[in-house]
């Protein structure tokens, strides 16, 4: 008897164990807008600290679907969310995003244009998925994989130029702000970053002698008249 | 029932224990193998870069003599290189690489059995260019870097050579810049270049010296405050203005990085710059002034000067012709120029220190004297006209024609040599197409041995300057 207990006990064992069935999403299929854990879902962009004569630039989004991926493209509904300032067509475009096909994620291109209607004030793009044939916005508010879903992201463009966080650690070399004089370093030397983490003791020595012959120069072009800041101060270098 | 299953699990070990037991089929023969040993005459090699080693080692068997295969390898230096260098049993190879010190490693290995024999020795890279002179000069059209070793061997352009190309233009100077820094400059009137003096390979062409492109008239090149300490600033001092690099002294890693813009200002500075420990100094010649640039400026203000002292510094009135430190690193002397004549101005640092106008009766040619040098052992300065070596004693302010060099000839170029290949003067001559470059040794009186020269090197065109390339 103990004898049958023990062969049964055995030929039970042997198959209690069975294969677990692995559920898949069933949903419709969405897109996405996400981050990394780290990244914000803002920007701030000036066209002001770009190389002199930029008129248009793009900016990409990480996108990525919810469901299987498709042996076919697939098309991706982009609109400017409430709160855009911007005027679309004129400041930016968002273009139709396309998924390629059996592909899992995209870098989604916004196209922003350097117009007269930044240079005083910035707007603001809200960028979000929206529904469509092929897709539905995509799990919100989720975190996954060290990164998140971002439902809108923000875009903020202007051509302003704000005195740099950095300006008093230079401020010996270059003498005192305006925006005038920050342009013209800018448009002189092609470069928007000043702090000495970038230039150097080399730009810090050398680049005050070449804004001055810069600016002499600019005096010769103009009728001997010299460059005058915002505030009608002359726009000088030590 | 019992009895039955136990019987069965004993006899099932004891069958299992019967096939745990394996015959060991291991052989534990010996036998003789023919070992190599390896010798040579040297453990340690020197040698000059893109010289021929050759190496012939011994090789000993203990045995018969079997077939083998050799290889010779450096391996090492700052590179972390390997690279073989023959398969032959002795080693005759061109040594091509960087100045540095590797270990050249010989491996015979026995063709039938495997086994390897290996010899490590030690190679020392020197650059064929460690202690001497640069020369520029022009040579059937070409701008040429010349070079003559302390040994007296010449290389005519070797510059040209290590690096493959010709250099635009026409030559017109040649400086070293010792370490920290460890450069060689070659100006023409097309450009800039810069070279690695060990081996004249390139490291940097006029964009990367000067920040773009240039020409060149008679540029010097010199070390500003603290020059004994590598200098804050390096300058550049040409007819198109003042440049200034960063210096040894405060920014070791920045040296190489180009110079800056053109110092702005109305002037023309006569190519010398000198330095009295706090800032730099330059002659301008469109003012008649001097000027100074304190350290890591990049702008200069005038010297000041008094209008009581021996002569003002900041309105001498006169255009230079010719400056160098005279008896001691503080001592400059400069011959200046008016429709009166000529005159040497002398400084003690930055104080005027003597100025006498040039006696012509007792100065023959002095007028007409284009190269001058002052001697760094006496109070004499040495002076050419055309193909004739005076030399100018400053108390007494006479002179006398010291040596003349073959008619037809003109003395272009002299630098003070401080000790190699000789104390005394290095003068490049030449014909107008042909140059050779002397060396004349001074004596007690500044005068020279035998009245010649101790050293003749020729093969050179057309000499515009020399440089001191120290070890």
């Amino acid at each position: 008897m103990k004898k049958l207990f023990y062969i049964i006990l055995i030929i039970g064992s042997l198959v209690a164990c069975k294969k677990e069935e692995v559920p898949f999403y069933s949903g419709p299929d969405g897109i996405t807008i996400y981050l990394d854990t780290y990244d914000t879902d803002s920007l701030n962009y000036s066209f002001a600290f770009q190389p002199l004569g930029t008129e248009v630039d793009t900016i990409y989004l990480q996108m990525r679907i919810l469901g299987a991926t498709k042996g076919y493209d697939r098309k991706i509904r982009v609109v400017a969310g409430d709160g855009t300032t911007a005027q679309e067509g004129v400041d930016f475009k968002l273009l139709e995003g396309v998924m390629p096909a059996d592909s899992l994620t995209i870098s989604y291109p916004v196209v922003i244009y350097n117009t007269e209607g930044i240079l005083e004030q910035a707007k603001k793009i809200v960028v979000a998925v929206a529904a469509n044939d092929d897709f539905v916005p995509g799990a919100t508010r989720l975190e996954t994989a060290g990164t998140r879903v971002c439902d809108h992201y923000k875009i903020w463009i202007s051509n302003r130029v704000d005195k740099p966080d950095y300006w008093s650690d230079i401020e010996y070399y270059f003498g005192e702000y305006s925006e005038t004089k920050f342009r013209f370093m800018i448009s002189t030397l092609g470069i928007t970053d000043f702090s000495y983490e970038n230039i150097g003791a080399v730009g810090l020595y050398n680049y005050p002698l070449q804004l001055n012959n810069a600016l002499e120069v600019y005096k010769q072009e103009n009728q001997g008249e010299p460059l005058e800041d915002e505030e009608g101060e002359v726009v000088t270098f030590p | 029932m019992r009895q039955i299953i136990n019987n069965v699990v004993v006899l099932a070990l004891v069958v299992l224990s019967l096939q745990s037991c394996v015959k060991d089929d291991q052989v534990f023969e010996t036998r003789d193998i023919n070992e190599v040993t390896i010798t040579a005459a040297q453990t340690s090699y020197t040698i000059e870069q893109f010289s021929e080693l050759q190496i012939e080692p011994s090789i000993s068997e203990s045995m018969s003599q079997d077939n083998y295969s050799y290889e010779w390898k450096v391996i090492g230096g700052k590179e972390n290189i390997s690279k073989v260098l023959a398969l032959e049993k002795n080693l005759q190879a061109t040594i091509d690489l960087l100045p540095d010190r590797y270990f050249i490693q010989y491996t015979v290995t026995n063709t039938d059995t495997g086994l390897k024999g290996f010899r490590k020795d030690t190679l020392n890279v020197v650059g064929a260019f460690y202690e001497g002179w640069l020369v520029a000069h022009n040579k059937s059209g070409e701008a040429s870097l010349g070079f003559v070793r302390t040994d007296g061997e010449v290389f005519v352009n070797p510059a040209a050579e290590a690096n493959a190309k010709s250099y635009p233009g026409t030559a017109v100077a040649t400086y070293f810049s010792p370490n920290p820094y460890n450069f060689v400059l070659f100006f023409t009137t097309e450009g800039a270049f810069r070279f690695n003096p060990a081996d004249l390979l390139a490291i940097g062409e006029t964009t990367e010296v000067m920040g773009r492109e240039m020409n060149f008239t008679r540029p010097a090149y010199g070390l500003g405050a603290y020059a004994s300490f590598g200098g804050m600033d390096q300058y550049i001092v040409d007819k198109s203005g003042l440049y200034a690099g960063m210096g040894a002294a405060f920014y070791p890693d920045l040296v190489l990085t180009p110079v800056s813009d053109r110092f702005a200002g109305d002037y023309e500075l006569f190519p010398y710059v000198f330095d009295n420990g706090l800032n730099a100094y330059f002659y301008d010649n469109k003012h008649k002034r001097f000027i100074q640039v304190a350290y890591i400026e990049r702008a200069y203000s005038l010297t000041p000067g008094s209008g009581t002292a021996l002569f003002n510094l900041n309105n001498i009135g006169k255009t230079a012709i010719a400056a160098d430190r005279g008896l001691s690193a503080s001592r400059r002397h400069f011959i200046m120029e008016d429709p009166s004549g000529r005159y040497l101005y002398t400084l003690n640092g930055i104080t005027p220190y003597l100025m006498q106008s040039i006696d012509y009766d007792a100065c023959p040619d002095f007028a007409t004297a284009t190269v001058f040098r002052p001697s760094q052992v006496y109070d004499h300065i040495y002076y050419a006209s055309d193909n004739k070596l005076y030399l100018y004693n400053i108390p007494a302010n006479t002179a006398q024609l010291i040596y003349s060099f073959p008619s037809g000839h003109q003395v272009k170029t002299m630098q003070w040599s401080a000790t190699t290949p000789v104390r005394g003067l290095a003068i490049g001559v030449d014909d107008g197409t042909a140059g050779s470059v002397y060396f004349f040794e001074v004596n007690e009186f500044g005068k020279f041995p035998n009245d010649t020269f101790s050293e003749k090197h020729d093969g050179f065109g057309s000499i515009v300057h020399l440089a001191y390339r120290r070890r």
